[in-house]
């Protein structure tokens, strides 16, 4: 099997790249190709998602059985860049303490900028550990927006039905990873898993017309009815991002969703196990989108 | 009596942590005729906790109790909305509603 070899760029407009790089991975799922060379070494550039998907695509091939024994390279760029993320701690699962020879001592950079915020990525499963770690997130956004409450409802509303949808989802330990950063002119999350794909999710319970990422974002399409889900979350995420020409993207099983500041569109793409979500918007004068209209009966209820 | 939701977590995303509150305001009613809900500092609730523990609450009590019984106060316009869409969603189905 011939080296896989990793685009020099693994940035927000060059995902589709990466995912074509590395499709052969996912049909490898327990065939334990021997001498597999991992090859990273030519990344220069490398996105918050980028090293997301780095880190899930790695994982995946490990748990899976895609590849035995594999090399893995890295460029300079790229192992200061995961460093500096922390990811590279998630990392070493895989790798079992291979890295700390890359890395040196395990010692964290301090993320101590006044003007910016950065959420580590950590997993998201089953755990009061995963519920915490939203629970700061939240809590970083809050301290970092302070006295924009528009801005911290939003961004929180976001995060929270992403992560809601994505724990529901987390079925086994491997989890989703999720991350965030933020500044005055941007915030951005992240979200990447490898589990089953919103589309098939859909399929078992749609039957085999629901085939797009459009009609999963559309308000009251759940693929767990009859449960607490109303199929609000990721329709709602895409009404915020409209309200604030934001983007907000979703790849998944070969198709890719995109809402931009100039409308959305779907189409074909390489193709990945799982799920990825990416939202980015401007914090500065954010709103929120209308009310939803609710049954009359509950006007009655006394919010003070 | 008055329940500080902040106190248990200021934001109600997983369906763990909208069980235990779910659970705590049901001890509370079980206890006391009116309650408040207190939901200062709450940054952000899910459509899907709204329903677990809001929805589900109305579904016990029915409109005119959970009306009378629970006071909710200091929410943001935002967990307001995901609540009011939780309940209304759980009592959709119901007959009468």
């Amino acid at each position: 099997m011939p080296d896989i070899i990793i685009p020099k760029s693994i940035t927000n407009t060059k995902i589709e790249d990466y995912l074509s790089s590395i499709s052969e991975i996912f049909q490898n799922t327990d065939k334990h190709i021997p001498n597999i060379h991992l090859r990273f070494d030519k990344v220069i550039r490398i996105s918050l998602l980028g090293q997301l998907l780095m880190f899930k695509t790695l994982e995946y091939g490990a748990r899976n059985g895609c590849f035995e024994d594999a090399e893995l390279s890295m460029s300079e760029e790229l192992k200061r860049e995961v460093k500096s993320t922390g990811i590279h701690r998630l990392l070493d699962d895989y790798l079992k303490g291979k890295l700390k020879d890359w890395f040196g001592k395990d010692t964290r950079l301090k993320h101590e900028y006044t003007d910016r915020f950065f959420i580590e990525p950590f997993r998201i499963n089953r755990s009061e550990k995963a519920d915490r770690g939203l629970s700061e997130c939240l809590e970083r956004v809050s301290d970092f927006y302070s006295q924009e409450d528009i801005t911290i409802s939003a961004i929180a509303k976001v995060l929270s039905e992403l992560y809601s949808n994505f724990w529901e989802h987390a079925t086994d330990d491997s989890g989703t990873i999720m991350g965030a950063k933020g500044s005055q002119e941007s915030v951005e999350m992240v979200f990447v898993d490898t589990g089953q794909g919103i589309l098939t999710s859909l399929r078992d319970v749609y039957n085999q017309t629901m085939c797009t990422l459009s009609q999963a974002v559309s308000k009251g399409i759940t693929s767990k009815p009859g449960t607490n889900h109303m199929g609000y979350g990721l329709w709602h995420i895409r009404e915020i991002c409209k309200a604030n020409k934001g983007w907000f993207q979703i790849f998944s099983e070969g198709r890719m969703y995109t809402l931009t500041n100039t409308g959305e569109a779907e189409k074909k793409c390489p193709y990945w196990h799982g799920t990825i979500v990416r939202v980015e918007m401007n914090p500065q004068n954010m709103q929120l989108p209308k009310s939803e209209s609710v049954a009359n009966r509950l006007s009655k209820i006394r919010w003070e | 009596m008055t329940i500080h939701i902040s106190n248990i977590t200021r934001s109600i995303a997983s369906a763990r942590v909208g069980e235990e509150i779910l659970i705590r305001i049901r001890d509370e009613l079980g206890k006391h005729d009116v309650i408040t809900v207190d939901l200062i500092d709450v940054i952000t609730i899910t459509t899907y906790c709204a329903k677990q523990i809001f929805g589900q609450l109305y579904k016990d009590l029915g409109v005119s109790e959970a009306l009378r019984r629970m006071r909710m106060i200091n929410a943001s316009a935002d967990v307001k909305t995901a609540i009011r869409l939780g309940i209304d969603a759980s009592l959709s189905k119901m007959d009468g509603y």
